[in-house]
């Protein structure tokens, strides 16, 4: 499948232009409900973007991200428990081990690793976590759109 | 060099001759050399230990996986490299091998062979056939460091240029010894979609890199059966080069290291606070 | 435990891998590549790593068929072979030999096609013999043969390494011969420019240095308008035209009338991007022409082949390492059974039939009297079976019904015959038609030799039994001669008859099972102590001085119009094989690819409503398809392709049988088609 669109290089389109697509994926304990964390998304955010709940951000795959790059969208988020408050003790620790390598990976294969944000959230301090959201969306903008295929 | 050979071959006989003919092992699987190529192939009589080669190359552990597992009982020898050992003892780990079943008759690379792979630990625990060249690293620093020294546009560009020309051969996961799930995540069609050339970008290649970071024991297969020279064994070195800075860990050392990527419930959480 | 490996050659398509098969107590488990091998190096594609999966299919053809009312019943060897050969006598007797008709295959091995080729002319007595290199490379072998004296690959896969340019036009090489884009690649990463001249962006198009579209069927004119260019500009070899070519002045003369301006009117091809393209050819160290379908499959396809050569001739990119006329033959073994002779107006190793000294040799050799009349072929087959001159047709490993131009038109005609002989491993949409069905072995239960495209013979070797009461094809064709009365078909093996064909073809004198034990050996081989050639025409041409035709550019036959609106080319996805007989038994392949899917510009899409999964309805006068879009810029507004591999949505309903005068292939590539949003569920992926 060939498209008549350039290779991208990750330039940074005009400001006003470009709106992220992301996939969010949030662990069910310290965001319960996917709606919510819909509305914790800030206004600039396509609404091609997807937000899905996980059981444990353990339960992360790297396909998830992968694939979500794979069909263009621009960003993923994972918002998982703060470390100490998992649910199932240590799946965050895991979550984090491979989220660590994914972004690795990410880099060796010249993807912004930008492009994976990794939340550690208490489901009782919102404002940091639309923040923490505000801010990886914010780098994502700024580093361009992932797009690839036709 | 050749009268070393030579010697290689007549040892690696003599320890296959007397493995069968003591009926320790069912058979011997190692390579057989006909018409200037190598095959796997499992020498039950001695007849057949003619054609025995010592100096091919071929991941024999994925073959060994696949014999035990039709034959419900019954013990293999394998002829194994550095490599191949490294493999069986992956595959050990995950229980898809039981170690028990197989004898490992261990072949010393030459420093021809190990420079070839690139390799950095060119022979297995205990060598039989052949002596060990001891420590020596083969890394190719060239085409690591120049990916490395790479700023991430240059590196995006060389991959998404580079792996545009695959086919889906799936010749990588094929040979490769630790590619053995029943059902791979990259014939699965919400993970990648189906035909296309080249395939989903970039779902394919990265799905199967994540998968085997912590598997890889570097032996080079993967990158000798693509059609299409694609420099796969750069990227999972890198990879595994992450994993030991990181975490210590090396592939295919010890069936009781677990994998980083593993964390244990039941051990003790020690954890770092704050955003990943 | 029982664990070997048989080495054996891929039974898919032209480039002629090495692959080992995995046999496990009896049955066949998988593939693995051959690691030293010349061609594929220790990889394999796709359908390379599956090709053992159809062979233990449940649907193999297991015992003999025969038509009993209306339904095709099981029955023994001996029926099955004594009806007929009672048949073909009694219609031999009543209408002549020329009313008995022959479609050899080019999946068997060479033996195959010889005793197919010699029952044919020995036993029948007609030269109505004939099979799908019709469809595919026809032009290749008339038009090549008529400029150097012989009709194949000049040179090497291996060589292509070592060319310095590489001018690829109509083959969409990675996905149809992997393993020879693979040394394009190559050949690039060491500096060699690579240009890709086609009407369709194909997946090459991304690793060259150049892309040329031109408007579908406008080959001659954009080849001779390179010419035009490279002779004004003194680019031309004139040494090597003077000493090694003739008639170069009809072509000066014709091609300077093809300036780039009325090129460009034609082709749509912007004059500089031609000069470049011509200039790097020409100036090249080392230039080497590939090309497949794109070139040979119109009623032009041997003005098209001359025109390469024309050009190759022009610049001096022949008789030397890393140059040379390249045609990529599709089949497995269509090059051997083009070399084995079946074909109408040949014997093996191309000695014509008209020739009163090879007739009279192979006379000798076989002690049975032969045709010198040129048969009929295949598509002219199909038009006599309509017309009731050919009242009997044996289709050995062919499947017509899909695979040839006009498919409505093939049924009727086949309908027609009073005797249909189909010779499988699978039942398909002609041996549905049939009145006998002889069950065949396929490549992993039998022994003999293949050729790949560029002339490379080698094994292909018995991995398992035979499938329930399978034979082999030229243990079929042998016992049919006997019961017919025929001597000389008393064979035990193989290589019994590979020593016959050796002994009546100079080209493949030197070749022997011995021999293939060890190596692969290229034709021509005349001493078993020689070489084969690794690339023709080094001191001079087959013929002696390579011929110059001057050729002028046709359009295609049909072209859009007001009620047929778009262009219609048709071609191969890497996933399935042709009529997909054996792919679409492949659990591996069939993933992939579950279903036809035509690619349509998103342009042309949106003016028609469609979206990227819709169903369309595609037709043409000659008929109509429902297919799912694909939307995607390889294809140029104003052109689909659709895939011909998918019975469901045959391609060749909608296309067109008109042929090239001179070789008699069909147009696949061109014709007039219109299309609609299909109304209906939308098929899945």
């Amino acid at each position: 499948m060939i498209t008549d669109e350039k290779l991208p290089g990750e330039s940074a389109p005009e400001a006003d232009e470009f709106i992220p697509s992301l996939a969010v994926f949030h662990c069910r304990w310290c965001q319960p409900d996917s709606e919510h964390v819909r509305g914790m998304l800030p206004e600039k955010v396509s609404d091609r973007s997807i937000v899905g709940r996980l059981n444990c951000s353990a339960r992360m795959e790297a396909e998830f991200g992968i694939k979500a790059f794979g069909e263009g969208y621009d960003g993923v988020i994972v918002i998982g428990c703060e470390m100490g408050e998992c649910h199932y003790r240590v799946g965050n620790v895991q979550a984090e081990r491979r989220l660590r390598l994914l972004k690795e990976i990410l880099a060796l294969a010249g993807i912004y690793p930008e492009r994976l944000g990794v939340f550690w959230a208490s489901p009782f301090d919102e404002d940091s976590t639309r923040q923490a959201i505000a801010e990886y969306v914010e780098t994502i903008r700024s580093v361009g759109p992932f797009k690839d295929r036709d | 060099m050749d009268e070393e050979q030579v010697s290689k071959e007549e040892q690696a006989r003599k320890i296959s001759r007397e493995l069968i003919a003591g009926g320790k092992v069912d058979g011997v699987l190692a390579l057989l050399e006909i018409r200037d190529h190598v095959v796997p192939h499992l020498f039950t009589e001695e007849k057949e230990l003619e054609g025995l080669s010592v100096s091919g190359r071929y991941p024999v552990a994925g073959v060994a996986e696949r014999l035990l597992h039709r034959w419900e009982d019954g013990k293999i020898a394998v002829l194994a490299r550095g490599c191949d050992e490294r493999h069986l003892i992956e595959l050990g780990k995950k229980k898809s091998v039981d170690l028990d079943r197989i004898r490992i008759i261990g072949l010393a690379c030459t420093i021809a062979e190990a420079k070839e792979c690139h390799c950095v630990r060119p022979y297995p625990t205990e060598v039989e056939v052949g002596r060990s060249v001891g420590n020596v690293n083969y890394r190719d620093h060239e085409a690591l460091s120049e990916l490395i020294n790479m700023d991430i546009h240059e590196r995006r560009e060389f991959w998404t240029k580079i792996l545009d020309r695959c086919i889906k051969c799936y010749g990588c996961r094929n040979v490769c010894p630790l590619c053995n799930c029943e059902d791979c995540r990259l014939e699965e069609t919400r993970w990648i979609r189906v035909g296309e050339i080249p395939p989903e970008y970039p779902s394919f290649h990265l799905i199967r890199a994540f998968h085997m970071a912590d598997k890889c024991v570097g032996c080079f297969a993967c990158q000798k059966a693509c059609p299409m020279g694609i420099p796969l064994a750069r990227l999972h070195q890198l990879i595994k080069e992450d994993l030991k800075s990181e975490y210590g860990f090396e592939a295919g050392r010890d069936v009781d290291e677990v994998s980083p990527l593993l964390v244990d419930p039941h051990a003790a959480a020690k954890v770092k606070g704050g955003r990943g | 435990m029982n664990y070997k490996t048989i080495q054996s050659t891929c039974p898919y398509c032209g480039c002629g891998c090495g692959i080992y098969l995995e046999i496990v107590d009896g049955h066949l488990v998988g593939t693995m590549p051959v690691l030293n091998h010349p061609i594929s190096e220790g990889s394999l594609c796709i359908k390379g790593w599956a090709a053992h999966e159809f062979v233990e299919s449940e649907d193999r053809l297991k015992r003999p068929l025969w038509m009993r009312g209306a339904n095709l019943e099981a029955t023994d060897w001996d029926s099955a072979l004594y009806a007929v050969a009672d048949r073909l006598n009694q219609i031999k007797l009543e209408y002549g030999p020329d009313a008995i008709g022959f479609l050899s295959s080019a999946k068997c091995t060479n033996e195959e096609n010889y005793v197919l080729m010699k029952f044919a002319r020995g036993v029948v007595g007609t030269n109505n013999i004939d099979h799908c290199a019709r469809l595919c490379h026809a032009p290749t072998v008339t038009g090549l043969a008529q400029a150097f004296g012989s009709g194949a690959m000049t040179n090497s896969v291996p060589e292509l390494e070592e060319a310095t340019c590489i001018l690829v036009t109509g083959s969409n090489t990675t996905e149809n011969h992997p393993m020879i884009a693979s040394r394009i690649i190559r050949a690039r990463e060491k500096g060699a420019f690579v240009m890709v001249i086609d009407p369709r962006r194909i997946h090459l198009a991304n690793h060259s240095d150049m892309f040329v579209q031109p408007r579908l069927g406008t080959d001659v004119a954009w080849i001779n308008g390179m010419m035009n260019m490279i002779i004004s500009e003194g680019l031309h070899d004139e040494e090597f035209i003077r000493a090694r070519t003739e008639n170069f002045e009809a072509v000066r003369e014709t091609v300077a009338a093809y300036t780039p301006e009325r090129v460009q009117e034609i082709t749509g091809i912007e004059p500089d991007l031609l000069r470049r393209a011509a200039r790097a050819y020409a100036t090249s160290e080392r230039s080497s022409l590939i090309y497949t379908m794109g070139i040979t499959e119109h009623t032009t396809g041997t003005d098209n082949v001359l025109s390469l050569a024309n050009l190759a001739m022009l610049c001096g990119q022949i008789g030397r390492r890393g140059t040379g006329i390249n045609p990529l033959r599709g089949q497995n073994n269509v090059q051997g059974a083009c070399d084995m002779g079946a074909l109408p107006d040949v014997l093996t190793g191309y000695q014509k039939v008209t020739d009163p000294a090879a007739i009279a040799k192979f006379e000798s050799a076989w002690g049975m009297e032969l045709p010198t009349e040129p048969g009929l072929t295949v598509v002219e087959m199909i038009d006599a079976a309509m017309d009731g001159d050919l009242k009997a047709l044996y289709v050995m490993g062919e499947n017509p019904m899909l695979s040839d131009p006009d498919i409505n038109h093939v049924k009727e005609a086949l309908s027609n015959l009073e005797l249909l002989v189909v010779q499988d491993i699978f039942m398909n949409q002609t041996a549905e038609l049939a009145h006998v069905v002889f069950p065949a072995q396929s490549y992993a239960e039998k022994a003999g030799t293949v050729t790949s495209t560029d002339r490379r013979v080698q094994r292909v070797r018995k991995a398992i039994d035979g499938i329930g009461e399978a034979l082999t094809d030229w243990e079929i064709v042998s016992r049919l001669a006997k019961i017919m009365g025929a001597s000389g078909f008393d064979y035990e093996t193989p290589i019994e008859i590979f020593e016959e064909i050796r002994t009546l073809t100079p080209s493949y004198a030197g070749i022997t099972y011995v021999r293939l034990d060890s190596e692969e050996v290229q034709w021509p081989c005349p001493t078993e102590d020689g070489p084969g050639t690794e690339y023709m025409h080094k001191d001079s041409f087959t013929r002696g001085a390579g011929h110059f035709t001057a050729v002028e550019w046709k359009p295609p036959v049909e072209v859009p119009d007001e009620d047929y609106p778009y262009f219609l080319t048709t071609g191969r996805v890497h996933f399935h094989y042709h009529t997909g007989t054996m792919t679409r038994r492949s659990p591996t392949l069939n993933r992939e690819m579950a279903a036809a899917a035509a690619d349509i510009n998103p342009v042309d899409a949106e003016a028609l409503g469609i979206k990227s999964k819709d169903m369309m309805k595609v037709s043409s006068r000659r008929g109509e398809v429902k297919i799912r879009a694909r939307l995607t810029t390889s294809v140029p507004p104003g052109t689909i392709f659709i895939p011909f591999n998918f019975r469901e949505s045959a391609a060749n309903a909608l296309t067109i049988s008109a042929r090239d005068p001179v070789s008699k292939i069909p147009e696949f590539k061109v014709c007039a088609v219109k299309i609609e949003k299909a109304v209906g569920r939308r098929v899945g992926v």
